[in-house]
């Protein structure tokens, strides 16, 4: 068997692909990353905020991209389709099309001057039409790559941007290339397609200019939209005052063929309106709809804040029929049935939440990749394998295996890594070129030489700048020894110069003057690397992007200013000091907490990689939850699952499970955490390179509707027990009520997953008695992605849903016949009926482990304020927590399915390898450092500190003092300002290097005598 | 023929104005020929030689309709004869682009002529004169000329001027013959209806937008009263004002109830892309000015009106920020000559 190859392809560079490729570029592997689009980022770049937070989509989204763009192990091939592919695990070979871009990737700097003068304008798919763009193009302003492309389909050929172009980017004789690679594994992350909204005729899309599809609105409310933000209607550009939502447009639709839910529509619509009336004055929103599924971490709330706080109309239970244009106003109608009758509604404007379709390429890529698809063509997966295709070595990810929002693409994007990475293990970094740099020159002693390089940045800057006179300007200056003007300082060529320049002139400190340091200081800081420099002695003065490009009307004073970021810059410069990454040796070996699905799939997929992993279960058995699951809702065995999962992880040698055991002390930091396992009054200690948290989650033991009074009524899990021994329902009659024990006022959250195991189990009480009766009582039935068409196979089977409402929730009574009552006001008959059943089964909600508190503490990581878990980010770091070196998983994080723990957890595992691949980490340079002999310790630092790198320490000679861990330390500096006694100091941006700036800045320049 | 309009022209008082560029080489030949053999013409047209009718800048036609012409004529040489081979072509299409942005404006296209006379055509160009003045005695005077002219149409005449003046139209016109005659930068041959099709939208777009700009270049406005003063359906000015926004020409100053108003970013004395400076006067404050002249002669009151219709400065800029015009400062300015 010839050797695997070190390499994974990524097809699809959405928010799923490009978090797969960082995980597994982070591991040392080869990642060729493949995107349709002349840019990554798919579609949450499109976004203008996310929900529930109300994060900026780009402002958290661009600098995974950006980490994409530049990781060394990754390459971007943007603009490429998938040709054709070959070979089996290990060992694919796939051809590429790279189609033709007409711009020199390397040399384009994404100025943007051809833009301004092609003359021709097409639509602009990015703001979906309601704005125009030109035939060269980048997509949208942080696009990566960031280069121009020419759309070869509106384009004439005109030459207009080859003579605009002063870097020479552009090349109009590019021709498609078919590009061979080999990988070993493959990640399919192609995304989705919304729904043609033209198909539903009844409301107008493409027909009444009011009606707009949610992305359409999404695209407005962004700042860098077309409206600037605000929402106007396209007829009149009139502010709306009453705007309707109409949900399920696509979705849960027979009609048109969507049977399942897009999972994502409703939360996005309360988000639109949430951020629409906030934006634009007078705005009111409405929202029709059936079910509100508002399952996630945090949603409920937000669903509740926005009707109670917000004042956002709900109307629930309702499908809009057609919407019709008032012709004179533009205005639309809107007709819905509510109990029976037919309703009126007049609105300014109407949006149409858009259904998620599968990817328009997803026949294409079942046939290049030979996996199948399901009867929607989305990604066939099964609830045991959600990461996998029916082709070994090629994996799924995000919205192409089913309709689902950010974080649950994340964390599957990173559980997919973890399957890509467990391929290729063995052949981790074979294919990475790791850049060597020549030894550091010793700089003690030496006074500041500085080199200072201005940018004309093509005409960007020299356009308005005058970039000559800055040069003189900068020579004049102390410590300056060298200043020069560069065409593009980035070029190729210009690195080189500057690593001459530095040796000719001795220089020890060099300052670009050009654009962001955000984006351009990596790249110059390992051109002073080359030529022996420590990268911490560069500085950046911003003349483009904070000074040219926003002062084009004002040349002189930019000059001035341009003049003036220079001096800041040099007076910092002449205060820099080298600084060292410290090392941080890495055990290689893992801890896991808990030994339910979630911790044996990480302790799995780890032990998979090579890793040693240590299960801590408090129970005798390992299994959790799962042990109480029989099947699953298509009649999967979870039991012999369980047993065979059970198996793997006892006969591998690199799994040990202590059960009955406690985890009793955690010290430590990323790479080396020590702890110590009680188990049965023994105590060992042992260590690990990094911490999984999955301690699970427990049924809600009920204390409503006579459960524990009556031996009739259940939960979910007990009822579940009995299905699976098949006794004692023939002919009965079964009545769920949902929601116990949750959404309710103390526990506000939804535990997602009761809907569809109440539809499981009412189905599977059809089928071993199809004679029996099911009643569902329930508030909203969130039965999202394709279990919706288990809520509709239970509906056509004659199990019978009656809605109530969060008012008038069922009562339960014992009758004088001795029969349980169960009255309940039926919200769609609006009428009250009562249920004798024989079983009473109660869906109670999913609680956190209570064991989370003391862990929390131990960990010292944050518990929300349901007991689950807090990650560090709720929409792109879902497995993480904000303290390096700790991962959660499971319904730790909080209530899901089988196939989503699987996949956060197998994520859990990709997490983890980030870390445990490498031998040693390298801690941030810029970092707090404490001046012992000043600290008084006091503490202030420990409090204000957010990832628990400061600790106060005892010295030899008996003080406090405190004590930073550098492996711990971020270096946001908060600490330092908290000191009490200024004995901390940001690395990098010490109080005396900003007070340097901050004396400059305002210098008192003497007025030229006229 | 002849003697029926002279009647006409003499009844009305109208008797029609034409400028003619004519090239050196063929036409200004040809007009000289017309006069060695003695051939009769009407006497309207004012010949001015220029070396070839490709140097003819479509914004100087557009300035003879300004300045009261009734009718503008080009001759060239015949195509393929052209002195400096491609002048001629040159001059088509400019022209024709010119023509339909004159459509849009509500004057007739047909008082812009172009013919094409050889240095041997002299009684083709005689010809051409009669039945240009033919044709113009027909369409009546140009309604921007006279003592009170179609304020409308002027403005639309000077939108027609910028928008043709504008990079994007120019450089669609110039690259057309490029594109027609050779293959473009990817060494492929584009439909001519592809080109036809992109120069006749940017006629559309651009002629649209400055008139959008123009009306709200004082005054923040409404989409819906940037519509009725421009008569372009609210729904195009919205878009329109989108891609000026993106231009850096337009903004939005405030919301209004629930209408955003957008103004020009035209800054004083500056021309940034297109609009010139008389983009400054208000048709309002011309109308305000030609009532409240006062004690002047008929003639110095139409004098004074045509320079402020033509150079169309407001020398009254401090008070612009009013409602009302104090046109009739300024007019005491010109007249007593404080104000060059």
């Amino acid at each position: 068997m010839k050797d695997k190859v070190g390499a994974v392809l990524i097809v699809g560079g959405g928010i799923a692909g490009t978090q797969c490729a960082l995980d597994l570029a982070d591991t040392d592997i080869k990642v060729y990353l493949v995107d349709t689009s002349p840019s990554i980022g798919g579609a949450m770049a499109q976004l203008d905020k996310t929900f529930p937070t109300h994060d900026c989509a780009m402002c958290i989204m661009a600098p995974k991209l950006v980490a994409t763009g530049r990781h060394h192990n990754v390459e971007l091939l943007t603009n490429s389709e998938i040709e054709k592919v070959e070979g089996e695990i290990g060992h694919f070979k796939v051809t590429i099309n790279r189609k033709i871009r007409c711009v020199d990737e390397e040399k384009c700097t994404g100025c943007g001057l051809c833009t301004q003068r092609c003359p021709v304008e097409v639509p602009d798919e990015y703001n979906k039409g309601l704005k125009m763009r030109k035939a060269i193009y980048m997509k949208y302003p942080q696009a990566v790559p960031p280069a121009h492309t020419i759309d070869r389909d509106a384009c004439i050929g005109c030459g207009i941007c080859e003579t605009q172009c002063e870097a020479g980017a552009i090349d109009y004789t590019q021709e498609e290339e078919a590009l061979v690679i080999d990988v070993g594994a493959i990640v399919l992350s192609p995304g989705f397609t919304e729904f043609d909204l033209k198909l539903k005729k009844e409301y107008g899309y493409g027909v009444y200019p009011n009606v707009v599809s949610s992305t359409e609105l999404e695209r407005m409310l962004s700042p860098t939209g077309p409206y600037g933000g605000v929402v106007l209607r396209p007829s009149d550009g009139e502010v709306p005052q009453k705007v309707a939502f109409i949900q399920c447009v696509g979705s849960r639709d027979i009609q048109v063929g969507n049977t399942y839910c897009s999972s994502v529509c409703c939360m996005f619509a309360i988000k639109e309106a949430t951020i629409a009336e906030e934006h634009s004055p007078g705005l009111k929103t409405h929202i029709f709809f059936m079910d509100m599924r508002a399952f996630g971490k945090e949603f409920d709330e937000y669903y509740v804040r926005a009707e109670k706080e917000q004042g956002i109309q709900f109307t629930r239970n309702v499908r809009v029929a057609t919407v019709r244009e008032i012709p004179d106003t533009n205005d639309l109608e809107i007709w819905y049935s509510e109990k029976g009758q037919m309703v009126r509604g007049v609105f300014n404007m109407v949006v149409l939440s858009v259904g998620t379709d599968s990817p328009e390429s997803a026949k294409e890529v079942a046939e290049r990749f030979g996996i199948n698809l399901n009867k929607h063509d989305f990604c066939d997966t099964d609830i045991f394998t959600p990461l996998d295709t029916n082709i070994p070595g090629v994996y799924v990810c995000g919205a192409f295996s089913s309709p689902k929002d950010i974080p649950d693409s994340v964390s599957q994007a990173s559980g997919a890594a973890a399957k890509a990475m467990s391929v290729v293990a063995t052949e981790r970094g074979k294919l990475i070129e790791k850049k060597e740099y020549p030894p550091e020159m010793d700089l003690a002693g030496q006074d500041p030489r500085i080199g200072v390089f201005i940018c004309h940045c093509g005409i960007n800057i020299a356009g308005v700048v005058d970039v000559p006179s800055v040069v003189e300007h900068a020579k004049s200056l102390p410590n300056v020894v060298h200043a020069e003007g560069n065409l593009y300082t980035c070029s190729q060529d210009t690195q080189k110069g500057i690593t001459e320049k530095i040796k000719e002139h001795d220089l020890n400190r060099v300052i670009v003057a050009s654009c962001t340091p955000r984006t351009h200081a990596p790249l110059f800081q390992s051109t002073i690397m080359e030529a022996g420099l420590n990268p911490h002695l560069f500085e950046m003065a911003n003349i483009r992007d904070q000074c040219s490009w926003v002062h084009s009307n004002n040349p002189e004073e930019a000059t001035e200013k341009a003049k003036l970021l220079v001096s800041m810059a040099v007076e910092k410069s002449r205060l820099l000091e080298p600084l060292q990454n410290a090392e941080i040796e890495v055990e290689k070996s893992a801890l896991v907490i808990g030994g339910g699905l979630s911790g044996m799939t990480v302790a799995k997929e780890l032990a998979n990689q090579g890793i040693k992993t240590y299960i801590v279960e408090k129970e005798k058995d390992l299994g959790g939850l799962m042990k109480k699951i029989h099947f699953g809702s298509n009649g999967e065995d979870i039991q012999g699952f369980l047993t065979d999962l059970k198996d793997s992880i006892a006969q591998n040698p690199l799994i040990e499970v202590f059960t009955e055991s406690k985890l009793e002390d955690v010290t430590g930091c990323v790479g080396n955490f020590d702890f110590v396992v009680r188990t049965n009054g023994e105590e060992k200690e042992l260590r690990a390179g990094a911490i999984i948290v999955a301690t699970g989650g427990v049924e809600y033991k009920p204390t409503e509707f006579l459960y524990g009074e009556d031996q009739r009524v259940m939960t979910q899990l007990e009822f579940e027990n009995m299905l699976a021994e098949s006794d004692g329902i023939e002919g009965k009659t079964i009545a769920m009520i949902q929601c116990v024990g949750s959404r309710e006022p103390e526990r506000p959250y939804c535990s997602r997953i009761c809907c569809t195991e109440a539809v499981k189990n009412a189905l599977k009480a059809k089928e071993i008695s199809p004679e029996s009766s099911v009643y569902i009582m329930f508030r909203d039935m969130r039965t999202y992605g394709f279990r919706e068409e288990l809520y509709n196979k239970a509906a056509a089977e004659g199990v019978i849903f009656t809605r109530f409402s969060e008012e008038d929730r069922p009562t339960a009574s014992v009758g004088a016949d001795g029969a349980i009552e169960i009255t309940v006001l039926d919200q769609t008959l609006d009428e009250e009926i009562m249920v004798k059943p024989d079983i009473l089964v109660l869906s109670a909600a999913t609680l956190s482990n209570p064991d989370n508190v003391p862990l929390s503490q131990l960990l010292r990581v944050p518990l929300n304020k349901d007991g689950f878990f807090f990650e560090a980010h709720m929409k792109l770091r879902p497995i993480d927590f904000a303290a390096d070196g700790i991962f959660l998983c499971g319904l730790a994080h909080l209530p899901k399915f089988f196939e989503e723990n699987i996949a956060q957890a197998s994520g859990a595992a990709s997490r983890t390898m980030t870390i445990l691949s490498k031998d040693s980490l390298e801690a941030e340079a810029t970092i707090a450092v404490v001046d012992e002999s000043k600290c008084r310790g006091c503490g202030e630092c420990v409090e204000t500190c957010e990832f628990n790198a400061p600790e106060l320490i005892t010295l030899e000679d008996g003080r406090e003092v405190s004590h930073i861990t550098e492996a711990l330390c971020k270096g946001c500096g908060a600490c330092a300002v908290a000191c009490c006694n200024k004995s901390i100091q940001m690395r990098g941006f010490t109080s005396d290097q900003i007070h340097a700036m901050v004396r400059k800045a305002l210098e008192r320049v003497p007025q030229e005598a006229s | 023929m002849e003697a029926q309009v002279d009647v006409k022209t003499q009844e009305d008082g109208y008797d029609p104005k034409i400028v003619g560029f004519l090239c050196n080489w063929c036409s200004y030949a040809g007009a000289d020929l017309a006069g060695v053999s003695r051939l009769r013409y009407p006497p309207n047209l004012r010949i001015i030689r220029v070396m070839c009718s490709g140097s003819v800048d479509p914004a100087v036609l557009v300035e003879g309709f300004l300045r009261g012409a009734d009718g503008v004529l080009v001759c060239g040489c015949h195509p393929g004869e052209c002195h400096y081979q491609e002048g001629n072509n040159h001059a088509a299409r400019r022209i024709e682009t010119l023509r339909k942005l004159i459509a849009l404006t509500g004057l007739e296209p047909e008082r812009l002529r172009l013919e094409w006379v050889s240095a041997s055509e002299g009684k083709r160009f005689a010809e051409i004169v009669s039945d240009f003045v033919d044709t113009l005695s027909e369409l009546g005077p140009n309604p921007v000329a006279g003592d009170s002219p179609d304020i409308d149409i002027m403005e639309g005449l000077y939108v027609a001027r910028s928008a043709v003046d504008d990079f994007r139209l120019s450089l669609l016109i110039n690259k057309e013959h490029y594109l027609e005659t050779k293959p473009n930068a990817f060494n492929e041959i584009v439909s001519s209806e592809k080109i036809q099709d992109l120069i006749n939208r940017a006629i559309m777009d651009e002629y649209a937008r400055c008139r959008i700009l123009l009306a709200a270049q004082s005054d923040a406005l409404p989409v819906k009263e940037i519509a009725t003063r421009t008569k372009i359906p609210e729904m195009d000015v919205l878009k329109h004002i989108v891609s000026l926004r993106d231009r850096g020409l337009m903004a939005m100053t405030e919301i209004q109830g629930t209408s955003p108003l957008y103004i020009s970013q035209i800054a004083e004395g500056e021309e940034i892309s297109t609009l010139p400076l008389w983009a400054k006067v208000q048709k309002e404050s011309i109308r305000h000015s030609i009532e409240n002249l006062g004690d002047v002669d008929e003639a110095t009151k139409k004098w004074i009106v045509r320079e402020l219709l033509l150079t169309l400065r407001c020398y009254n800029c401090e008070r612009r920020r009013n409602d009302v015009c104090h046109f009739s400062v300024c007019v005491r300015g010109l007249l007593s000559g404080v104000v060059e």
